[in-house]
């Protein structure tokens, strides 16, 4: 059984009365395209075991190590895992993979993005499409903020997007592939491309002071523990965590929330110039025990 | 017999626009000294659950009714910060005797707190804690900060008008620290935890910086810290800050709560805790109770 639809609730889509003749060309093209690419898939199809050894070498440098990897905050906690950076190389190297992100429509009036992100493995013929909207709005501290600017939509849309081409090409990609590939690029941190430990300890103390972060903040992170007592771990995990501030996806008070207030701060006397003792009219003594003596306790009542 | 501490002054200033206003009078603060009205941190946890809008209103719209707990929260607040109403101590054994109840009514008509003599004195020994406490007492020393200030600014966002009164405000240090005092029945860590959860505590630290910020009187390192009193000897005092978590879910309250507001002025409606048919089921551990016991 069917239930038809009213007009009225869903109006066809409006589109070009008539088809340009560099249109219909690229439309052929398009079909042709697609057809080429399944057909030299087929006819070369990958080595496996080039492919591992083009991921190791790829995973062995410190540029693509460093970029493997985001962070971001969500409900107090951080959320990390593999980038698009790293989606995108191990869909080069895997070969005979596309993908792609389309703005299918949007919608200035309604505020928001048709969009659909999409990988394919043309030698398995194993694909993953998502169509999604995205809403023409940034969350902000003080509640979504409404986005009416060209390079704010297209921003905001790209990065709605990449998160999804990323979901796309990892589930194209075999599994064990993926996850060797993060252990790898996990190692080629911690060795930090044979730069000595100490001498990244302290690189790492450096960039992050100019960021405003003091050394009391990275040792409250790492768990109260002395530089000295770092690891080439703690020190990658540090690169992920600068990378992600740098790149805007994590905000440094989500990952060094400001020191906290300490008792010296309470009682160290500053006068501020201004004072709080009320101004206006007489004041008695019992009015301001701070000019009086101190009064005897007395019983609960 | 009645003594009045300290009388009451009598010009009122006017509002202005966005900025501080010192030596504004409580009930000035209070009331609608903003041409239709603003938003404080108390109206905001008014409007959220547990509470509803329509509590909000009529509190609103009658003023909250008084209470004896909040004429010392008051009395303590004049006394440590030497800011606040005005005590009218009223020199009676209790309120049971009519001259008294008639004083104590009168004191209020006049925006003035009544206290009878033996919580006066009960006041000025929590003053004197406070003072001896060896972090409240260096904090609350006078020249150090500013008392209650009352703050007025529009929000970013929705464009509605905020208020807040921060209690002390210490600027003089390498950061703005914010500081509300108040009195409790229990100042032990497990019953603050309870408390700041449910009286949205956590909702006023986000507030009251918002509006520091605001109007530049502190930067994005200003901190907030609560002194807890209780009310009963030995007057003990905690001092306590809130994780990032806690002020997170504050800051996140407070954008729903303006909204609320925003939306309940733009339509006229404040509704109540539902405006729909409640369907309720047991609390979880009745209804495993009486499954047992009787299906």
């Amino acid at each position: 059984m069917s239930y038809p639809i009213p007009a009225a609730a869903m109006p066809a889509a409006t589109g070009p009365g008539r088809v340009g003749q560099s249109t219909a060309v690229e439309q052929s093209r398009a079909v042709a395209e697609v057809q080429a690419a399944i057909y030299i898939a087929q006819q070369c199809p990958r080595s496996t075991s080039a492919a591992i050894a083009a991921m190791q070498e790829s995973c062995g440098h410190m540029a693509l190590a460093e970029k493997a990897f985001f962070r971001y905050s969500r409900g107090g906690s951080q959320v990390s895992g593999p980038t698009i950076h790293l989606a995108k190389e191990l869909a080069r190297v895997w070969g005979n993979v596309q993908y792609g992100i389309s703005e299918l429509r949007r919608d200035d009036e309604y505020g928001q993005s048709e969009m659909q992100s999409w990988a394919w493995d043309l030698q398995t013929n194993a694909r993953n499409s998502n169509t999604f909207i995205v809403q023409h709005v940034r969350d902000t501290k003080n509640g979504p903020k409404k986005l009416t600017d060209q390079r704010d939509l297209y921003e905001n849309n790209a990065n709605n997007g990449a998160r999804r081409l990323r979901e796309a090409i990892f589930t194209v990609l075999p599994l064990w592939f993926v996850e060797s590939a993060k252990d790898l690029c996990t190692k080629t941190l911690e060795s930090g491309g044979g730069k000595p430990l100490p001498e990244r300890i302290a690189g790492a103390i450096r960039v992050f002071g100019e960021m405003g972060i003091t050394l009391d903040q990275l040792v409250q992170k790492l768990g109260g523990r002395n530089s000295n007592d770092w690891t080439a771990h703690d020190v990658a995990q540090l690169t992920v965590i600068y990378k992600s501030i740098r790149n805007g996806e994590v905000s440094k008070d989500d990952e060094f929330p400001q020191q906290r207030v300490t008792a010296d701060e309470l009682t160290r006397s500053t006068p501020t110039g201004t004072p709080a003792a009320p101004q206006v009219g007489a004041q008695s003594a019992a009015d301001d025990p701070w000019a009086s003596t101190p009064v005897a306790p007395i019983p609960n009542s | 017999m009645t003594t009045t501490i300290e009388a009451p002054t009598s010009t009122l200033p006017v509002f202005t626009g966005p900025g501080v206003y010192a030596d504004l009078p409580a009930e000035v603060y209070h009331g609608q000294f903003v041409p239709g009205d603003s938003l404080s941190s108390t109206g905001a946890r008014k409007l959220l659950a547990p509470s509803c809008p329509a509590l909000f209103k009529y509190d609103q719209d009658h003023g909250q009714a008084h209470k004896k707990e909040f004429d010392l929260g008051h009395a303590a607040h004049k006394l440590v910060l030497g800011e606040g109403a005005h005590i009218e101590v009223i020199d009676a054994p209790d309120w049971k005797s009519k001259a008294a109840r008639e004083e104590r009514d009168a004191a209020h008509a006049e925006d003035l707190v009544p206290l009878l003599a033996k919580d006066y004195t009960k006041v000025e020994v929590m003053a004197d804690a406070i003072r001896r406490h060896p972090l409240a007492g260096p904090l609350f020393t006078p020249g150090t900060g500013v008392a209650e200030q009352s703050l007025f600014w529009q929000d970013q966002r929705t464009g509605i008008w905020r208020r807040a009164r921060p209690d002390w405000v210490k600027n003089g240090g390498p950061r703005t620290i914010c500081v509300d005092y108040k009195t409790t029945a229990d100042a032990s860590l497990d019953a603050l935890e309870r408390a700041i959860y449910t009286y949205g505590y956590n909702m006023q630290g986000p507030w009251y910086l918002d509006g520091l910020r605001a109007l530049g009187l502190a930067d994005e390192n200003a901190q907030f810290i609560f002194v807890f009193q209780e009310k009963t000897a030995p007057y003990l005092i905690t001092v306590v800050g809130l994780d990032p978590t806690a002020l997170q879910i504050g800051a996140a309250k407070n954008c729903r709560a303006i909204d609320t507001y925003r939306e309940c002025i733009e339509t006229g409606h404040w509704p109540a805790y539902l405006d729909d048919i409640a369907y309720l089921s047991l609390p979880i551990w009745a209804e495993k109770n009486d499954t047992e016991e009787y299906l």
